[in-house]
């Protein structure tokens, strides 16, 4: 470990800690305050006689912080309230009948009034905290990814977050001289990454052995037909560089005994690069005859050809471009770049992805040749993601097929990076919502964020609008649309872009910036919200245990279940993705977390868009159905 | 990347692509980059008004031969899909 990965490790943790003790100390007193004052105004209006019960002083405090023109106002009310008390403890106690008076009941009234006016000031107190804490998690799970990646002996990722390393530095107001010396030992923390890289692919070599000498690459060129002076001055130096004459041959000979035809020097240099540097005789040979044998040519390898690349290196540039960060006060990201038209900075190897993917997609009836003709990419694919995907797109009962066919957007759906919360999100926004994307699949590829403005403009067009003359109308995100005489639904234009014929102006004004308050829908907090985000964000399997169908939570909500739309629950008209429920809760008890009301309405309403009134009613149904459940 | 700032691209639709896409499709979308300035080049010529979500949504579009994909284009009226795609991009699954 190098001598200031520790000190930047500590700065990292006080932060943490220092994040956390924000996260969780305010929420929990506001929060219990608003449940207080809630549950006595709940009582006091479905029974009166409950003021019996309450102790005087917590209404005495409460009065004290209502906001009256005069203090005398105040003592009124004081003196109002103990006198109706005193009434009331004396019917109960003493079972005479004595009569409020009306001014009294005013007097109650008004009471009542002014503890909700103190319960609104407080929500919007929380509403206001909650944006702030929502920021400070997002760095904070930023700053435990670093602590995460400084404290694995085995990491391969270089550290390029420049901007959360710029923001620590700020907050701990680190002394430059301390700065400078933590970002030249990541510099190193890089190389030894970059160069562990090179070692694992065994190309360190070109460090020390093997000096190329630029004639022996120009004959090597020649013999095999290929003009080394073709290729980008960049392509020719990176292969001066990495490149090995006897590997080279190899992979010459490998590809000529393949049958592929010439790589365009001056229009596919970096492949060649890339396959003379990170290739092997055995990849070519095998992936190769994997591919004849599904009906595909060599050269359609081409078009993917990191199928014939065995393991992903970061080239220099990454590194590069994280130096490019001292010094630098700018708060912009430059850590990361895939590449650029001269430089080849990052080789994505995906040979055993590849020859992976074909059994599964073969496993699941699916032509290779079809599935390289309509989506190639599929097959060069992580095949985790694509694993994954498949056994979501069946839990979902999404079909590949259409009238016999493969159809595209569902082989596209299957490249999705964030298949689940996607799929959720459009079985909860809108009755349709599930309608909509088995008509068209893409989406669940096409869309990353299930909080993307999008969600929130079909949130906001699902709610009943009042036109200029007040009467109600429903303005509805989908309208129907004929594919070849079969009916789709799609989204409205002015929906789903900015286009020049809605003059580029966002859908009722969302943005990314306003879309909560646009749409006065709120972000729920919970009491262990930072175990629970850092959970979902690092959970890599999404397989759920069939034992959690029978956990006495999710029994408990059982009678939810949509009448119409086996995939959803259905609370009163708030509709959850049932899918999601079990996902993210079998996900946090696989991780230790104990079932709770809170760690159950986490799970319920995971990425949920919502208001405060629908959450209130859903967190009222769903405590109902526990307590019910449990008793 | 660079290339697509060459084409007029800002850093901020470069990270969107990005964190939208699996890495392999974005290593294959580089190698490809002759025939993603076509494709470009071609969806600017027809009015496609939408090219920065499709690169961010839909970057496998840009892998498809330039020639297969002005076919498949004409197989319908390009007026009409364009200003479809241009409302909603899942349009683009017509071809």
């Amino acid at each position: 470990m190098l001598e200031q990965q520790n000190t930047l490790i500590n700065l990292l943790k006080e932060q943490v800690d220092k994040n956390q003790e924000f996260l969780y100390g305010h929420d929990d007193q506001l929060d219990s305050s608003v449940q207080e004052n809630e549950d006595l105004v709940n009582h006091l209006v479905s029974d009166i006689k409950s003021i019996d019960s309450i102790d005087f002083q917590k209404i005495e405090k409460l009065i004290r912080s209502f906001t009256f023109d005069d203090d005398e106002t105040i003592d009124t009310m004081i003196n109002e309230m103990s006198l109706i008390k005193e009434i009331i403890t004396m019917n109960v106690e003493e079972n005479t009948t004595v009569e409020l008076e009306s001014d009294e009941l005013e007097a109650f009234d008004l009471f009542l009034n002014k503890v909700n006016e103190v319960i609104n000031i407080q929500k919007e107190e929380r509403a206001s905290l909650q944006k702030r804490r929502d920021i400070v998690l997002n760095v904070t799970n930023k700053y435990v990814d670093l602590i995460t990646m400084l404290t694995d002996p085995n990491n391969t990722s270089i550290i390029k977050d420049s901007s959360t390393l710029h923001l620590l530095f700020t907050k701990r107001k680190v002394e430059e001289k301390v700065k400078q010396r933590i970002l030249v030992d990541l510099m190193k923390y890089n190389h030894e990454i970059f160069e562990r890289q090179l070692k694992n692919i065994g190309i360190d070599e070109f460090n020390s052995s093997e000096v190329l000498m630029k004639n022996d690459v120009l004959q090597l060129f020649e013999k095999y037909g290929y003009q080394f002076s073709l290729l980008d001055m960049a392509v020719q130096n990176d292969i001066l560089k990495y490149g090995r004459l006897s590997r080279m041959e190899i992979i010459f000979q490998a590809l000529s005994e393949n049958n592929f035809s010439k790589i365009d020097e001056v229009s596919k240099g970096k492949i060649l690069f890339a396959l003379l540097v990170n290739s092997s005789k055995e990849i070519i040979d095998n992936n190769t005859k994997l591919a004849l044998e599904k009906g595909l040519q060599p050269d359609d390898l081409l078009q993917i050809s990191n199928s014939l690349i065995k393991q992903s290196i970061y080239m220099k540039k990454e590194v590069e471009m994280f130096f490019s960060y001292v010094g630098s006060d700018s708060e912009h990201d430059l850590g990361f770049s895939y590449g650029d038209d001269n430089l080849l900075s990052f080789i994505k190897g995906a040979a055993d992805d590849f020859s992976k993917n074909i059994a599964l997609l073969e496993s699941k009836g699916l032509m290779i040749s079809v599935v390289f003709d309509k989506c190639k990419q599929l097959l060069v694919l992580s095949h985790e993601l694509l694993r994954n995907n498949l056994s979501l797109f069946e839990k979902y009962g999404f079909s590949l097929m259409e009238k016999n066919a493969v159809v595209r957007p569902a082989l596209t759906a299957l490249m999705a990076l964030n298949f689940a919360d996607i799929a959720d999100q459009f079985i909860e926004i809108h009755p349709l919502g599930i309608y909509y994307l088995r008509d068209n699949l893409s989406n669940l590829r096409s869309n990353v964020n299930p909080l993307d403005i999008l969600f929130y403009n079909i949130y906001q067009a699902s709610r009943v609008q009042v036109d200029a003359d007040g009467k109600l109308v429903a303005a509805g995100p989908f309208v129907e649309v004929s594919d070849y005489h079969i009916v789709k639904l799609q989204l409205k234009g002015e929906i789903t872009r900015f286009s020049k014929k809605y003059k580029y102006l966002p859908y009722c004004g969302i943005t990314d910036l306003n879309k909560m308050e646009v749409t006065n829908t709120i972000c729920p907090v919970f009491d262990n919200q930072v175990e629970y985000d850092s959970i979902m964000k690092n959970v890599v399997s999404f397989e759920i245990d069939d034992s959690i169908f029978e956990h006495d939570y999710i029994k408990a909500i059982n009678s939810y279940s949509d009448q119409n739309e086996p995939l959803a629950y259905n609370f009163s008209g708030i509709r959850i993705s049932k899918l999601k429920v079990l996902r993210v809760f079998d996900t946090l008890l696989k991780n230790r977390i104990a079932p709770s009301i809170d760690s159950f309405m986490f799970a319920v309403t995971y990425h949920t868009i919502i208001n405060q009134e629908d959450y209130d009613r859903l967190a009222m149904i769903i405590r109902g159905c526990l307590q019910g459940g449990m008793a | 990347m660079e290339f697509l700032k060459e084409l007029g691209f800002n850093d901020l639709v470069l990270h969107r692509i990005i964190n939208s896409n699996d890495d392999s499709v974005i290593y294959n979308f580089i190698m490809d980059c002759d025939n993603v300035r076509d494709v470009i080049n071609y969806f600017r010529e027809i009015g496609i008004e939408v090219i920065d979500e499709l690169l961010v949504r839909r970057l496998e579009v840009f892998s498809i031969d330039i020639s297969k994909l002005k076919k498949q284009f004409d197989k319908y009226n390009v007026g009409v899909l364009v200003s479809l795609i241009n409302e909603d991009i899942s349009a683009i699954n017509f071809l």
